[in-house]
């Protein structure tokens, strides 16, 4: 079967504008993500997890290489229907003003029933009682959540995790870990998760893939 | 009744020329050389204008007149941009079209159906309407350029969010965008506030000196106010309209090395 987003020798580098640039990312890298995958991407601070996400959600550009979302090459996708279908949430939860039920429709053009966000709200442990509130006035954990689900609700094929537990303490962590499997169980979820500490993750990961040593 | 001073009363204000400068170098202040260079480029470009508009008036070609209009909003775009803090590649031609727009459609609407000139080309109208006009227009294009380059460097999380979530830069920068118009409009809002109470706009001034009636006066200045609003708003929205792409990538991405 075709794997969903396959990476075949991609180079990238910091400024990126060819391989000439100040800093090199990653040289000939290649990597495939298969449908149903829960890859978790490990590897220490600074080694290029991050880029790597940006790279897949076509937030940066690879100098050099393919890359392959369903067998196509990312040029023949028009950039924002490859983001709905690739999601990446960032690492830090960005929350525009207004409330929690606003910001988790910021993606959508229809408007959506409240009981669909309740329903969300409650997969991922959150108080029913945020969605009318301030989505700024929220925890971390809780904008973090709430970031998720905005882009859960865009039906993405694959969604991608930027280190989404790093603002959280362990038993928060481990209830965000246990609701994410079990949600991608359910929807048929492809998922690549960052993380510099992966040992929480393992239960729901079917694959590792570490990246340190093949940086450079 | 007009008085037209003579060229020897003119020369005669220099007395509050000489006055300045003696100011300056008593307190010290070390600036009679920028005035010195001021109060000469003064003089120079406005009997330079003077005699331009002049020779325009007599000119009954309607392509010489909009030919200098449009020279003249060609050089404003480059000023407008040339004020920016910030140079960002492949703004001329948004400011261009934002300039020519903007003043195009004030003059047109203006001409057209409140005064109703004929010839509609009538250069003593045209070049002086269209000079303040473009002045305007320029004015507030660069305020909205200078405005949209900070206000998206200060929101690249908020517009990245919009794009991770599948939307175009046009959705993922339009609040960058209304607050660079909106910035645009304020100093003309304020403007039109306080006109006629707190200060006489120059213009109206220049008339009355004229012998003007000044009910005459007060509404040549009504339809300024109204043309300066509508020239800068058209400006301002053509132009960000424009130069939002300038900071994105071909595939929709923000373009980062601009806003470092
Ligand atoms: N916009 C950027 N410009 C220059 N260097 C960058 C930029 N973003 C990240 N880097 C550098 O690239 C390397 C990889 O960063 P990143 O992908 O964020 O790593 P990780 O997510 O694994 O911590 C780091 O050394 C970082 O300093
Ligand atoms: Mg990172």
């Amino acid at each position: 079967m075709t794997p969903i987003i396959e990476f075949k020798d991609v180079s990238f580098s910091y400024p990126p504008d060819g391989m000439n640039g100040e800093k090199v990312i990653f040289r000939d890298f290649s990597l495939k993500v298969s449908r149903g995958d829960r890859l978790i991407i490990r590897g220490k601070s600074g080694c290029g997890k991050t880029t790597l996400l940006r790279l897949m959600a076509w937030l940066e550009e690879p100098c050099a290489g393919a890359a392959n979302c369903g067998g196509r090459p990312y040029s023949t996708y028009y950039p924002p229907d490859l983001r709905r279908q690739v999601s990446l949430v960032s690492q830090t939860p960005v929350m525009m003003d207004g409330s929690v039920r606003s910001n988790m429709a910021l993606g959508l053009d229809e408007p959506v029933s409240g009981e669909i966000l309740l329903s969300w709200m409650d997969r991922f442990d959150l108080d029913r009682s945020l969605l009318e509130r301030q989505a700024g006035s929220l925890s971390v954990g809780q904008q973090q959540r709430v970031a998720v689900i905005r882009n859960l609700l865009l039906k993405p094929k694959v969604l991608l995790l930027d280190e989404p537990t790093s603002g959280l303490d362990q038993e928060s962590g481990e209830v965000f870990v246990t609701a994410m499997g079990r949600i991608c169980e359910e929807e048929g979820l492809t998922l690549v998760w960052n993380s510099h500490n992966a040992s929480s993750l393992e239960s729901i990961a079917s694959s590792t893939f570490s990246l340190d040593g093949i940086v450079l | 009744m007009i008085i037209d001073p003579g060229f020897d009363d003119l020369a005669m204000t220099m007395i509050l020329f000489a006055m300045v400068i003696l100011l300056s170098i008593r307190e010290g202040l070390n600036i009679e050389r920028s005035l010195a260079i001021a109060t000469l480029r003064t003089v120079v470009q406005l009997f330079f204008i003077g005699y331009v508009i002049k020779g325009l008036f007599a000119v009954d070609a309607w392509y010489i007149i909009v030919g200098a209009l449009l020279l003249m909003m060609t050089y404003a775009a480059k000023a407008g941009l040339g004020r920016m803090k910030k140079q960002v590649p492949g703004l001329f031609l948004p400011m261009w079209v934002g300039v020519v727009t903007g003043s195009i459609f004030t003059i047109a609407v203006v001409t057209g159906v409140t005064l109703k000139i004929d010839p509609w080309y009538r250069p003593d109208v045209l070049i002086p309407l269209g000079g303040m006009i473009l002045g305007n227009a320029m004015n507030g294009g660069s305020i909205a350029a200078d405005r949209l380059y900070s206000e998206i460097r200060g929101s690249k999380d908020q517009i990245e969010t919009y794009l991770m979530l599948g939307r175009d830069y046009r959705h993922a920068a339009k609040e960058a965008r209304r607050e660079a118009v909106r910035a645009a409009l304020i100093p003309t809002i304020n403007a039109m506030m306080t006109v006629g109470l707190v200060h006489l706009p120059g213009m109206m001034v220049g008339q009355l000196l004229g012998g003007v009636d000044p009910v005459v006066a007060a509404k040549y200045q009504i339809i300024i106010m109204l043309m300066v609003a509508s020239s800068v708003t058209v400006a301002s929205s053509v132009f960000t309209a424009m130069a939002l792409k300038s900071y994105f990538t071909k595939n929709q991405m923000l373009n980062l090395k601009l806003l470092d």
